[in-house]
């Protein structure tokens, strides 16, 4: 009874806890994102649906000090890895970054040849690495046809890092990802454009400066 | 008489009782296999159960070049009769005209063939759909497969294992194997199934090109540009350098067709709606040798590939969403690009697997 007394205790204090949660809810206009489906339109009345969307998080800095060196695979077809377990123990989390992509240098890796590495390494002649991310979206064109707009970034641009203050969490962050927001935002981008826009800097550029809008800590 | 006959059916019991204790006494010692290559252990699709040994790799070797395989020496066939190491170790358009192989009772294949090599890379699954988990199935489970199946050898097990144990060599090669002269259908998947991991190809114009020891030409640079940028946009299924398979092993729908056959497909497999008309993505290495091309080997040079994701992608509610050429039927490339996008391609040819006599007929 003793030691049940003793566990029990060890667990509420969070003794026993190595482990914090970073989930990730994927949505579009604050609402749980609708995958394969023309429910969406951006300001230039383009009807489109999102077909994918995998990034990474990397190097997350919990109240200023707390550096964990990794990265994470957020992909939304694979809800088992919309968690990510952080090995650190802090008592109470006040402040959190991290970086939207990866940093080549620091990741490199030789985990490429089937998927999820497969899919998002970087190519070679564009300055090889990782993509940060790949967004997918079919959207009706002018044509009246479902084009497809590949939302793909990677080393061109510079990865964003993301701060959040204020924060009280515990042991589960639960950050909402906004699609619709990142796709859409503030620089508003005619998806016939360009098809790909990997070797476009400044349309890369445009998508990074919307990222600050998409991301909210709960 | 009759006594002198029971005498014998005894001393002949003895005698074969006497050769396995004899075998069987013999200490069992495999050597470890290994791969002369830089990549992770974690990277290797090796089952627990049947690690990789130098005795297991030969031992399959000779079961897949042994015609016994079929299980009847009147019909004989093997793995080796489709898989031929000049066509990468697919049947190629040599032996049957379409590519289509044709099995042991005259039955055809539905599809044609995959290439076999660099399969211990795979951690995704085989066949064009994807059927055979990489995991709870493996290579193991497609011996089986291959020896029931009309389109292929036609035949049983027991029928294998029968014709297989009357040979004294393969009891010793099973005991330096497995440790045991029993011939089952289990130990021959393992063994078949550790010879085709064993099969690798990384000695192409373009691994030499990567490790420094030569140039490409001008043509073949560009090439591999085009191949690596959203211009033709070839790099998102079918990998780059950082991808040494040459394939991302995923499954998709490339803007073949615009109506589909779902009973073969990766929605047979999955039921995800977005998966129909998807198919496995082949590797582009040894791509010179493994005509005919595409799922149903509709193309049968490389020219008619390059020809139709030039200016012949369909649209379909069902093409995979990374297809942006689908957008406007094709790369648009020009025909010195064509040509250089070829040419970019051959550099991934590897004609030493063609050769290489670890893989070849041991008979």
């Amino acid at each position: 009874m003793r030691y049940f007394f003793i566990l029990f205790f060890l667990i509420q204090s969070n003794f026993l806890f190595s482990q914090i949660n970073l989930k990730v809810n994927f949505v579009a206009h604050d609402k749980p994102l609708v995958l394969d489906s023309l429910c969406y339109q951006n300001a230039l009345n383009q009807r489109f649906m999102i077909a994918d969307c995998k990034f990474f998080l990397s190097d997350v800095i919990i109240n200023n000090k707390i550096l964990v060196d990794t990265c994470h695979f957020f992909d939304l077809r694979d809800s088992s890895s919309h968690c990510w377990k952080i090995d650190i123990k802090p008592k109470k989390i006040e402040n959190l970054s991290f970086t939207f992509g990866i940093d080549n240098d620091k990741h490199k890796s030789i985990k490429l040849k089937n998927p999820v590495h497969s899919l998002m390494f970087w190519p070679v002649v564009l300055g090889s690495g990782y993509h940060y991310c790949k967004v997918d979206i079919r959207f009706w064109d002018k044509f009246d046809f479902l084009a497809n707009f590949n939302c793909h970034l990677g080393p061109g641009v510079k990865a964003m890092q993301l701060n959040f203050e204020n924060l009280q969490s515990k042991k589960e962050i639960q950050i909402d990802f906004d699609v619709y927001k990142f796709l859409c935002y503030n620089q508003l981008y005619d998806f016939s454009t360009s098809y790909g826009i990997m070797d476009k800097v400044e349309i890369m550029q445009i998508f990074i400066d919307n990222l600050k809008e998409c991301f909210i800590v709960k | 008489m009759f006594y002198c006959k029971i005498i014998f059916l005894f001393a002949l019991i003895f005698c074969s009782s006497c050769a396995r204790k004899s075998i069987e006494s013999a200490s069992y010692k495999p050597s470890p296999y290994t791969f002369d290559l830089e990549f992770d252990k974690d990277e290797y699709n090796i089952p627990l159960d049947n690690p990789m040994t130098i005795e297991g790799v030969e031992l399959g070797r000779r079961l897949f070049y042994d015609n016994r395989l079929s299980g009847d020496s009147l019909r004989p066939f093997c793995c080796a009769s489709c898989h031929k190491q000049e066509n990468a170790f697919e049947c190629g358009l040599n032996k049957f005209e379409d590519g289509f192989p044709i099995g042991n009772s005259g039955h055809k294949s539905k599809h044609v063939m995959l290439p076999l090599f660099n399969l211990v890379f795979n951690n995704v699954g085989y066949f064009w759909n994807g059927k055979i988990d990489a995991h709870s199935m493996n290579i193991e489970s497609t011996v089986l497969m291959a020896i029931k199946a009309p389109h292929e050898f036609d035949s049983e097990p027991e029928k294998v294992i029968n014709l297989i144990s009357r040979d004294t060599i393969y009891q010793k090669l099973f005991f330096k194997a497995f440790g045991t002269c029993q011939i089952d259908i289990d130990n021959i998947s393992k063994a078949i199934a550790q010879f085709v991991r064993s099969i690798v190809s990384f000695n192409s114009k373009f691994d030499k090109f990567m490790a420094g020891e030569l140039e490409l030409s001008k043509e073949e640079l560009n090439g591999f540009y085009l191949f690596s940028t959203e211009k033709a946009d070839c790099f998102h299924c079918h990998g780059g350098p950082q991808t040494p398979l040459w394939t991302t092993n995923i499954f998709s729908n490339n803007a073949l067709d615009v109506e589909f056959d779902t009973l073969n497909d990766r929605y047979s497999v999955t039921k995800n709606i977005m998966d129909i008309g998807a198919y496995r993505v082949p590797t582009v290495r040894n791509i010179a040798f493994t005509a005919p091309y595409m799922h149903d080997g509709r193309f049968k040079t490389l020219d008619e590939v390059l020809q139709f994701y030039n200016n012949e992608l369909k649209r379909s509610p069902f093409v995979d969403a990374t297809q942006i050429n689908v957008n406007h039927g094709g790369m648009h490339l020009t025909d010195s690009q064509i040509s250089d996008l070829k040419a970019f391609l051959l550099t991934l040819s590897d004609s030493s697997l063609l050769t290489n006599k670890k893989y070849s007929n041991p008979w």
